[in-house]
């Protein structure tokens, strides 16, 4: 078995990809590695640069969250070794004077577009998934912090393909995938299994599409479960109001 | 009538700062929505990655496109720099016509053009060993200088 590369391995071969493109662009048709790893490496490191500079330019400035201005600034910062054409930011003026920002325009107008080579898949981000306040309503607890993860009553952190303890598994995944398993369940109703239950009806045309993450929609039903567990499975009525007869409770065991 | 218009003149001294930097906040828009229309060679997910790890925040997009363009133009401009330094070295070597085209076609960037071209940039390839070079950024471009 190949050891698995590195996050640090992906990220250099992608700026490596994007960096040969660039200098494709310019006019180069080949290049040698050293070169081009080399050139990758600025980049990489050029890209930290302004990072920082940007980063320590808001904080002292009382902010966690960067803005145009200290992007300029970080720019200017490093531009000075070469040079810029024109006069550098000041704070009297709007930032359309800027002459950094007016060269990246120029830049912008006479280049061509390169888009990126080959598509890359895009993690997911717990940011964006995260919801403000607590699904619960728990009061105690602060609205900046992240979701509770989403157990069941059994004490088992519903999965995508396999259980998991609680105790195991990063921060991130447990998000991932308790917000898969949020998606799963649908309308997100009651993380615990009620104790008098409705009973569960079935009906076995094919209508509704396949959901992406691989669960089937029966008619308005998500059925979604691990191995050797009941599923809480809510189903609701026909637009027109028929309901099947011949109820019937079903119990949902997948083995392996 | 004097103080009139001497009013008057002052006051549209006022109004033209104003306006103007409403002219200019919408330029800076304008700008940041052209931002949006170019795609970026260096994707921006590998951006997010890298302003991620040194603590760069910012939920707006059009920041993330404005780094990424700017390192794509300054990385463009250092492999321009290399580009004529590679041009400059083959127009210096006299030889017959159809072989300076044959070699105009395969511009290959190699080490020395763009170390060459780095220095302008005051970043230094240094060679390690034999096998692995490296290359150092110098942080604070302005101590450098000096």
């Amino acid at each position: 078995m190949t050891c698995q590369p590195s996050e640090s391995d992906f990220s250099a071969t992608i700026t490596r990809i994007a960096v040969a493109q660039i200098s494709q662009s310019v006019g180069y048709s080949a290049a040698q590695t050293s070169a081009l790893d080399a050139l990758a490496s600025v980049a990489a490191r050029y890209l930290g640069a302004v990072a920082r500079y940007a980063a320590a330019s808001a904080n002292s400035s009382g902010r966690t969250q960067s803005n145009i201005f200290d992007i300029v600034i970080a720019l200017e910062e490093l531009g000075s070794v070469q040079g810029f054409l024109g006069a550098p930011n000041s704070s009297s003026q709007c930032l359309i004077s800027s002459s950094i920002l007016k060269e990246i325009g120029r830049f912008l107008f006479y280049s061509d577009e390169v888009p990126f080579a080959q598509p890359i898949p895009r993690q997911n981000r717990p940011a964006e998934s995260r919801k403000i306040g607590n699904e619960m309503g728990l009061k105690h607890v602060p609205g900046w912090l992240p979701d509770m993860p989403v157990v069941d009553g059994m004490g088992i952190e519903k999965e995508g393909n396999e259980e998991r303890n609680i105790g195991g598994g990063f921060v991130g995944e447990e998000r991932n995938q308790s917000r898969m398993a949020k998606m799963g369940n649908g309308r997100g109703k009651g993380f615990q299994l009620p104790e008098k239950r409705g009973k569960v009806r079935f009906r076995m045309a094919m209508g509704g599409g396949n959901w992406g993450f691989g669960m089937e929609r029966r008619n308005g039903v998500l059925s979604r479960g691990g191995i050797g567990k009941r599923i809480l499975c809510e189903s609701w009525s026909d637009g027109d109001g028929n309901e099947e007869e011949g109820n019937k409770k079903r119990v949902i065991k997948r083995s392996r | 009538m004097n103080a009139t218009s001497q009013q008057q003149g002052q006051g549209q001294q006022q109004h033209p700062n104003i306006e103007g930097r409403h002219d200019d906040d919408a330029a800076l828009s304008e700008f940041l929505a052209s931002l949006m229309d170019y795609t970026p060679t260096i994707p921006d997910e590998l951006v997010e990655h890298y302003l991620a790890k040194s603590g760069f925040q910012c939920p707006d997009v059009r920041l993330v496109r404005l780094v990424a363009v700017a390192t794509q133009k300054f990385i463009a401009d250092v492999a321009t720099d290399a580009l004529q330094q590679c041009k400059a070295r083959q127009s210096a070597v006299i030889k017959d016509k159809r072989e300076k085209q044959q070699k105009d076609k395969r511009l290959i960037l190699t080490m020395e053009d763009l170390s060459r071209a780095l220095h302008e940039v005051n970043i230094k390839i240094v060679l390690i060993s034999d096998n692995i070079q490296k290359s150092s950024f110098q942080d604070d471009p302005i101590v450098m200088m000096k």
